[in-house]
């Protein structure tokens, strides 16, 4: 015991010497010796800031990371591999009973969704009428691409999707899982894209209330919730409350699920209300994903644009929503 | 026999390590498990630079760091990565003399101090360019780094002793 406690200051002056050696040595080479070493590190230290710097605050960059992406890209497939393996084997020596029960809950299930689509065409229809009857032009249509997720990073909240490019993926399209809102797309290369989801703390997304349209912005937070930016106390909105995306700012497309009001503080003392938003997607466990590409006009529908039907009741809360939507006023 | 004088064990080396880069663990492990994933190419340039002195020079770790910074996207600017590699070579060079006498456990010892400097840096960088917070478990990182060097030094020998020599 008691040489234990005698060496035990012996180690640790060993290692004290070790890492002064180390430094001295270090120093020595940056500014003593002649090597020139210490001068090239300079030079490749201050290229690197000015680079991190001008790839921060610029975009000129962009275009050499993307086509740097294409080249390296393609690795998160081979990373990704293993599990899909994996998948493939599961598959291969699933039980023929089991594959036959879950073929039948599927065919029930395409049943009540054939179902729900002959409603959804109805109201569609029916939609595009009261539309024409307000003089204002058919909603568009979103065609979307399956994606599925290749790997996640924890910090910006990002998932890297298998589309890219070539699939017709481009900058600021939004993505979607079956539930709601994931985040969009910041980032392309051929094959692969960059999701930015919206509970990061650099993402904002315009929302409103399905109960009574009231707006709002959604920010991330950085963990798994997002909260409602700069609400006045004595706005209407309450805990169970539903947002969807209200597509004010062109970004998002209108009607999205985002979230659920978990909570709602009035604080008297604080100029806005502090309320916290539960995501309706699964940001955390998404395999497949949506990529939501530009819409085309519905050419199914008359495209109204007459004058004859003037606009009698349209509320500036419609006009507003609408204007950023079909690109021109 | 061997024209190349198995030059290409060290590009080689940094694909599977821009692979383990971004490989993810099945499931979805609590935060701090992912802060255990070892710096892979850093303990690599360590390791080329000790073992063939001239092969890996500042520049070519610099060119290798744009590649893992396009791998990341955009949560590491452009530049970063490579200019932590430079640090590591420049690092490892002036002690070279001294870390080649030294036994496995002791160079693994001096890689954690290098890798935790270059992570700190990194982490202030992003923190400042990005504003990526801080995290506490930074320093997992340098540890796990430290913990598979013996393994990496060990696999690489034989290969080394064969073609690189």
């Amino acid at each position: 015991m008691t040489n234990l406690l005698r060496k035990s200051p012996c180690l640790c002056h060993y290692v004290y010497i070790g890492i002064r050696r180390q430094i001295g040595d270090l120093i020595k080479a940056l500014f003593v010796r002649e090597t020139g070493a210490g001068y090239k590190l300079l030079a490749w230290f201050t290229a690197s800031c000015i680079l991190i710097t001008a790839d921060a605050k610029t975009s000129v960059f962009d275009s050499v990371r993307s086509a740097l992406g294409s080249v390296v890209g393609p690795l998160h497939f081979v990373t990704e591999s293993p599990y899909r393996a994996a998948q493939g084997i599961e598959d291969a020596f699933a039980a023929r009973v089991s594959l036959l029960g879950r073929n039948a809950e599927l065919e029930r299930e395409l049943v009540e969704m054939q179902g729900k689509v002959l409603r959804y065409e109805d109201v569609l229809n029916e939609n595009s009428r009261l539309r024409e009857l307000f003089g204002s032009r058919t909603r568009l249509r979103d065609d979307v691409a399956i994606a599925e997720v290749l790997a996640v990073s924890a910090a910006p909240l990002e998932i890297v999707i298998d589309k890219g490019q070539v699939s017709g993926v481009a900058l600021g399209q939004a993505v979607v899982d079956s539930t709601g809102l994931l985040g969009q797309i910041v980032e392309t290369s051929a094959f692969t894209s960059r999701v930015l989801l919206i509970t990061d703390r650099s993402h904002a997304v315009p929302v409103r209330v399905l109960r009574n349209d009231v707006r709002a912005i959604a920010a991330g937070t950085g963990v798994d919730r997002l909260t409602l930016k700069d609400v006045a106390l004595t706005l209407d909105i309450r805990e169970g409350d539903r947002l969807v995306s209200s597509g004010l700012a062109g970004r998002f497309p209108n009607g999205y699920p985002v979230g659920t009001v978990e909570s709602v503080l009035r604080d008297q003392t604080e100029s806005s209300a502090n309320i916290v938003v539960l995501p309706s997607a699964a940001l955390d466990r998404a395999r497949q994903v949506l990529v939501v590409l530009p819409g085309v006009a519905d050419a199914d529908l008359p495209n109204i644009a007459s004058e004859t039907a003037a606009p009698p009741e349209l509320g500036p809360q419609e006009a507003e929503d609408e204007a950023p939507l079909e690109g021109e006023p | 026999m061997n024209p190349t004088q198995g030059g290409w064990l060290i590009p080689l080396s940094l694909l599977v390590a821009m692979a383990l880069s971004i490989a993810r663990l099945p499931g979805a492990p609590p935060e701090w498990v992912g802060w255990l994933r070892p710096d892979w190419a850093l303990a690599l340039f360590f390791y080329w630079t000790l073992a063939t002195p001239g092969r890996t020079g500042m520049i070519s770790a610099w060119l290798a760091g744009f590649l893992f910074d396009a791998l990341h996207g955009g949560s590491y600017p452009f530049g970063l990565h490579g200019a932590g590699f430079a640090f590591t070579v420049f690092a490892t060079s002036a002690l070279r003399v001294r870390l080649q006498m030294y036994n496995l456990l002791q160079q693994a010892g001096v890689l954690a101090g290098l890798a935790l400097a270059v992570h700190l840096f990194q982490a202030l960088v992003r923190f400042v360019a990005l504003d990526v917070e801080f995290s506490g478990f930074l320093p997992l990182s340098a540890l796990a780094t430290m913990l598979v060097y013996p393994l990496l030094a060990t696999v690489l020998r034989s290969p080394v002793e064969r073609f690189a020599r």
